[in-house]
């Protein structure tokens, strides 16, 4: 394998998919003493323009995020449509879905990963950013979330 | 309401089959020294004292893992193996596979943490002491979606 592939290696992120991030959302903040933070839905799919598996698909979450020190925790409630978020929490239930890094050029490193066979998975745009997630789950047994914010 | 002393996230549990394999492909992918691999002796289950004993469900017992910690930015993250006995990393891998397992946090006051813990629904599976330090794991994924692991490093505090 190509070394150091990301040019870092902070985790910026942990994902857990949930199936009400309500009554999730208020157990953290119940237990960790903060304010239960409000999600938000992902874009529509004219803006967030998500591809899973090859195809567009019209799939959006409620996402939270919790500050917990140097990274966010991550809560995910996907909609019904086809996603790796769906598709994980359909198979797997609740849990911890990935971990993410914070890269430069995404174009190259998700073409990098795929070179050393951990396929693009799902990509997505976000107001100020993109993501992708990669299929690192046979190396890692956990899935990689870059994510690469607009300058 | 009262809750835990910080949310400052410190390690993430990972439990997989082979451990040398696992740490080497992060260790290529992210530019990493391989990590030294603690590991129990397979033979020898040690007698529980005050200061060193692991307790899984009710009862103090050998609960044996590899393990390795990875530096990944400010968190670490832990590959644990676990040996094929009770344990609260084989029972994981037994409900879920390989996998993320746990978030952990450092906290001030192991006893009073887990006495907190179950006020809010959250018992304690699994605990040990290793001297320098203890740690536990409590029944959190129904209400947190993860299990949650709390640390006490350095002496014993109320």
């Amino acid at each position: 394998m190509d070394k150091n592939l990301l040019g870092t290696n902070v985790i910026t992120q942990i994902g857990i998919l949930v199936n009400d991030i309500e009554k999730v959302s208020q157990a953290y903040a119940d237990f960790f003493g903060i304010e239960k933070p409000k999600w938000f839905w992902t874009e529509t799919a004219d803006v967030a323009q998500t591809r899973y598996r090859g195809q567009s698909t019209p799939a959006r979450a409620k996402l939270a995020f919790i500050n917990m020190g140097s990274l966010q925790l991550e809560l995910i409630e996907p909609d019904r449509e086809p996603s790796t978020w769906r598709e994980y929490l359909d198979e797997h239930g609740e849990g911890p879905h990935h971990i993410a890094f914070v890269v430069e050029g995404m174009k190259d490193k998700v073409a990098l990963l795929e070179k050393n066979g951990m396929p693009l998975v799902q990509k997505g745009e976000y107001t100020g950013g993109r993501y992708a997630y990669m299929d690192t789950f046979p190396q890692l047994k956990v899935l990689v979330e870059l994510l690469e914010n607009d300058k | 309401m009262e809750h835990i002393d910080n949310n400052n996230l410190v390690k993430i549990g990972l439990v997989v089959d082979d451990l040398e394999r696992t740490a080497r492909t992060f260790c290529e992918l992210f530019g990493m020294e391989m990590p030294a691999v603690q590991v129990p002796d397979p033979d020898a289950a040690p007698e529980p004292t005050d200061d060193n004993y692991t307790w899984y469900r009710g009862e103090y017992r050998p609960t044996r893992t590899k393990f390795a910690n990875l530096q990944m930015g400010p968190v670490t993250l832990e590959l644990l193996e676990p040996y094929d006995e009770p344990s609260p990393w084989n029972e994981f891998r037994q409900k879920h596979g390989q996998g993320v397992h746990f978030i952990a946090f450092t906290v001030g006051g192991f006893n009073r943490h887990l006495d907190l813990l179950e006020k809010f629904g959250m018992p304690t599976t699994h605990k040990g002491e290793y001297g320098a330090g203890r740690y536990a794991y409590v029944e959190s994924e129904d209400r947190l979606g993860v299990t949650l692991g709390v640390q006490e490093l350095g002496p014993r505090q109320d």
